[in-house]
């Protein structure tokens, strides 16, 4: 369905993302693994628009990205990333103006279900509270590719059974789904595929049943040695 | 882009408030003055410090629309604009929208307010004598002009100052847009838009002071006078749309936020 194709992202004196090529399906949960500065942020920006590969093409459905493909992309950014005035009914609103796939009456029930008044501003929000808004705004649309960056941040221990449980309950089979994390083991046991990242370029991936027993070890495992 | 401009306008409207407030504070002393004092040397003042202030607003106006399209490409809330499905055209298009209401309602608030400071000042104070010498004076240009000049001088005043106007804010988006190219993630872009700013619309200054205009003689019509200004116009028309569509090709294809 998407397909990244020899991706470069260089920045003037750095390089973020080195020749990085992969391709997502539909129906699958993809685990973007690596430490901070390995490029999963800047890999799933290029994918959502935000940021300009330097080159290489990204492909939807064989066309290529432009404004239009963004209305098929769900993009949750690591950072708290809504205006200053927004509380969590303007948010609502804003992604039912700009997104045909937005649902907001499951936006409504999700900010329930995470214990969120719809009359909060988010600027307000403890850093559990906002991670919370965004997972609940992201998962509310319908998209083809839904991308959460490091969607556990700032959530305790206790809720992030229930974080990990509401994304599970909120996607379907034509949805891909890419969650980036550190936090390997809560990942374990809900992916489908592993996409090792380091140092911008993809030194490892595979479906995580066959990584499993072609390595003979966890992803967690796999991770620590990758990465140690 | 009418969606894009609706939160535009939202997120413009504290620069909207800020001026407005600071006028309704010395709108307050100009009355305390005219009607509490009855002096005409404070009336004088307050009168002169709300022409400074309609003055600043126009700057302020125009700085606050490119410092706004800055902010969303250095803040995260850019992410919620460059996100949507809408094309970089449209989102500077609203900009641009949202910044050209903002101004006129400043424009509409203060003119208002003009008019009426200027009935109160001649209910309380004798200027009767003053607004008889401005009328007779306007008399005496008044025979050589036709409605019809004076229409035209108007309209082409209003529609040059819009190109100006748009002209800068254009230049101060591609500014902007250029600096954010370059220096992607490193510092200075802030530095670099100015210097940017400066140098480009200093070059449309030179080109135009170069550009060939006619020679104003004495009984030229408005309307000549117009045909006069016009090279000049063209050429911040042609830049506005040039910096406008630079600005658009940038986002689409260098700008990484």
């Amino acid at each position: 369905m998407l397909k990244c194709e020899h991706l470069v992202k260089k920045y003037l004196t750095t390089t973020a993302v080195a020749d990085l090529s992969i391709e997502l399906e539909s129906g699958k949960i993809y685990a973007l693994l690596g430490p901070n500065g390995s490029g999963k942020s800047t890999l799933m920006k290029m994918i959502s628009g935000l940021s300009k590969p330097s080159s290489g093409t990204i492909t939807l459905n064989g066309q290529k990205l432009n404004y239009k493909s963004k209305a098929q992309i769900a993009y949750m950014p690591t950072e708290a990333y809504f205006f200053s005035y927004m509380t969590c009914m303007d948010i609502g609103d804003y992604y039912k103006d700009f997104f045909a796939d937005f649902d907001y009456d499951k936006y409504m029930a999700l900010l329930s279900e995470m214990d969120l008044e719809p009359k909060q501003k988010a600027r307000e929000m403890s850093s559990g509270m906002m991670a919370k808004l965004k997972i609940a705004v992201t998962l509310s649309r319908n998209a083809k590719i839904i991308m959460l960056d490091e969607p556990l941040n700032g959530i305790d221990i206790i809720a992030r059974d229930k974080i990990i449980n509401t994304i599970i309950s909120n996607i379907n089979d034509d949805m891909a789904v890419v969650i980036s994390s550190h936090l390997v083991d809560e990942l374990e046991k809900i992916v489908d595929y592993a996409i090792f990242i380091k140092k911008g370029k993809c030194i490892l991936s595979g479906e995580a049943e066959e990584l499993r027993e072609s390595q003979g070890k966890s992803i967690v495992n796999m991770y620590k040695e990758i990465y140690a | 882009m009418l969606k894009m401009l609706k939160y535009e306008w939202r997120k413009n409207i504290l620069s909207l408030l800020i001026v407005l407030g600071v006028y309704a504070a010395l709108q307050i002393y100009f009355l305390i003055a005219t009607y509490g004092t009855k002096s005409y040397g404070n009336t004088a003042i307050a009168g002169t410090l709300l022409m400074l202030v309609a003055m600043f607003s126009y700057v302020f106006v125009l700085l606050y629309g490119i410092i706004s399209y800055n902010a969303d490409l250095k803040n995260k809330s850019g992410y919620l604009v460059f996100m949507a499905p809408v094309s970089s055209f449209k989102i500077l298009g609203a900009k641009l929208l949202s910044t050209l209401i903002t101004g006129i309602a400043i424009v509409a608030v203060i003119v208002g307010l003009a008019f009426w400071d200027f009935s109160i000042v001649r209910d309380v104070f004798n200027v009767d004598a003053y607004i008889s010498f401005g009328n007779e004076l306007l008399g005496a240009l008044g025979s050589s002009l036709s409605i019809w000049d004076i229409t035209i001088r108007i309209i082409f005043i209003i529609f040059s100052s819009l190109i100006s106007f748009y002209m800068t804010v254009t230049v101060g988006y591609l500014s902007v847009s250029i600096s954010a190219t370059l220096l992607q993630n490193k510092k200075g872009k802030g530095f670099l838009s100015v210097l940017l700013f400066i140098i480009i619309l200093a070059v449309v200054l030179v080109i135009e002071y170069f550009m060939p205009d006619t020679k104003i003689t004495a009984g030229m019509s408005f309307a000549e006078l117009c045909l006069n200004d016009l090279p000049s116009l063209l050429l911040e028309l042609f830049v506005t749309i040039a910096a406008f569509i630079g600005s658009g090709i940038m986002l689409d294809k260098k700008i990484s936020l």
